[in-house]
């Protein structure tokens, strides 16, 4: 049943693991995913996460990101892109900042670095525990490999990260 | 994290079924249906090796044997299984319901096909009129006796002219 079908999904993550990734997800099914995805989310009451379909494309969303309670991204609003290749959900969303966010795993074009989002990807990942993830990594960043080394420097002295922070939002 | 009913695979959210989606377990126990495992399923040098979305326990398959002939059916599921075909029958009957509106797609191609009814119109446009001047020259014929061989031969003129 499988056949071999490389998109750049696949062939980077072929690239990864040394191996061939055979993609046989049509577009109805992967329709029919993001469809129910939807439902899900708008009947859950996830308070600080949403997201819907960008005008009429369904492989393309808008969701947003509040910063949680007691982080000092608290009371700051983030819009995400994710778009949905079609090997999903056995290849991961590619996601990234539309608001610029100031944040040690973040790079200036809004790049998130998130292990979940590459190489930890799994099938059972949908657009709500992603937006989960990026919103608790907003508060848990990873200062070990950063890609706003300005911001990791600074994320040590709270307060100058939290001045810094507002001073530079722009929603 | 990700809560699901047993009746559908947890990848793809479709329900299991006895013929495309059965029910299978990888070797750590957690059950997919066959074309997701398939399609996550690696293959390096004769080698099928499937990391479980759920634990990323690795399954391996040695050569020779595919994932079917390998992994072991979910035998739970594939009891409840049957109270789901009727489901099945109903996605067929969705299906179809599907090629319906596929035909109704090809309904601008018959509106493509009504063009030419313009323009037949035109032709019978003109065909009253060429009418009307047939009976408005015959009922001259019946008053106007002396002159009968003069009228018959405007007569012919005119059906000349329309003929042409």
């Amino acid at each position: 049943m499988a056949s071999q079908n490389m998109d750049p999904a696949a062939a980077s993550t072929a690239t990864l693991k040394g191996s061939e990734t055979s993609v046989t997800a049509s577009k109805g099914s992967v329709s029919k995913r993001l469809q129910q995805e939807l439902m899900t989310l708008m009947m859950s009451g996830d308070k600080g996460i949403s997201a819907f379909p960008e005008s009429d494309n369904l492989f393309k969303w808008i969701g947003t990101i509040d910063g949680a309670q007691g982080t000092v991204y608290e009371g700051l609003r983030y819009k995400l892109s994710l778009e949905f290749p079609s090997g999903y959900p056995y290849n991961a969303p590619r996601v990234k900042f539309i608001t610029a966010c100031f944040h040690p795993n973040v790079d200036e074009n809004g790049i998130i670095c998130l292990d979940i989002l590459k190489d930890k990807w799994s099938a059972l990942y949908d657009v709500r525990s992603i937006l989960l993830s990026i919103q608790s990594l907003l508060g848990e960043p990873n200062n070990d490999s950063p890609m706003n080394s300005t911001a990791a420097e600074m994320w040590d002295d709270q307060e100058a990260f939290k001045a810094h922070l507002h001073a530079t939002y722009k929603n | 994290m990700v809560l699901f009913e047993d009746l559908e695979c947890g990848v793809c959210y479709l329900r299991y079924s006895r013929i495309d989606r059965v029910p299978r377990m990888l070797h750590c126990n957690h059950t997919f249906c066959t074309p997701c495992l398939e399609t996550m399923g690696l293959h390096y040098s004769g080698l099928c090796s499937v990391r479980c979305p759920l634990c990323r326990q690795v399954t391996c398959v040695d050569r020779g044997l595919s994932l079917q002939g390998a992994l072991f059916v979910n035998s739970q599921l594939w009891e409840n299984i049957s109270e789901e075909q009727k489901d099945e029958e109903e996605e067929k009957k969705e299906e179809k319901r599907n090629e319906g509106k596929r035909v109704a797609f090809q309904l601008p191609p018959s509106s493509q096909a009504e063009c030419p009814v313009p323009k037949q119109n035109r032709p019978k446009l003109r065909l009253p009129t060429f009418l009307k001047r047939m009976s408005f020259t015959r009922n001259p014929e019946e008053r106007i006796v002396p002159t009968c061989n003069v009228e018959m031969m405007s007569w012919r003129r005119i059906s000349s002219e329309g003929i042409f």
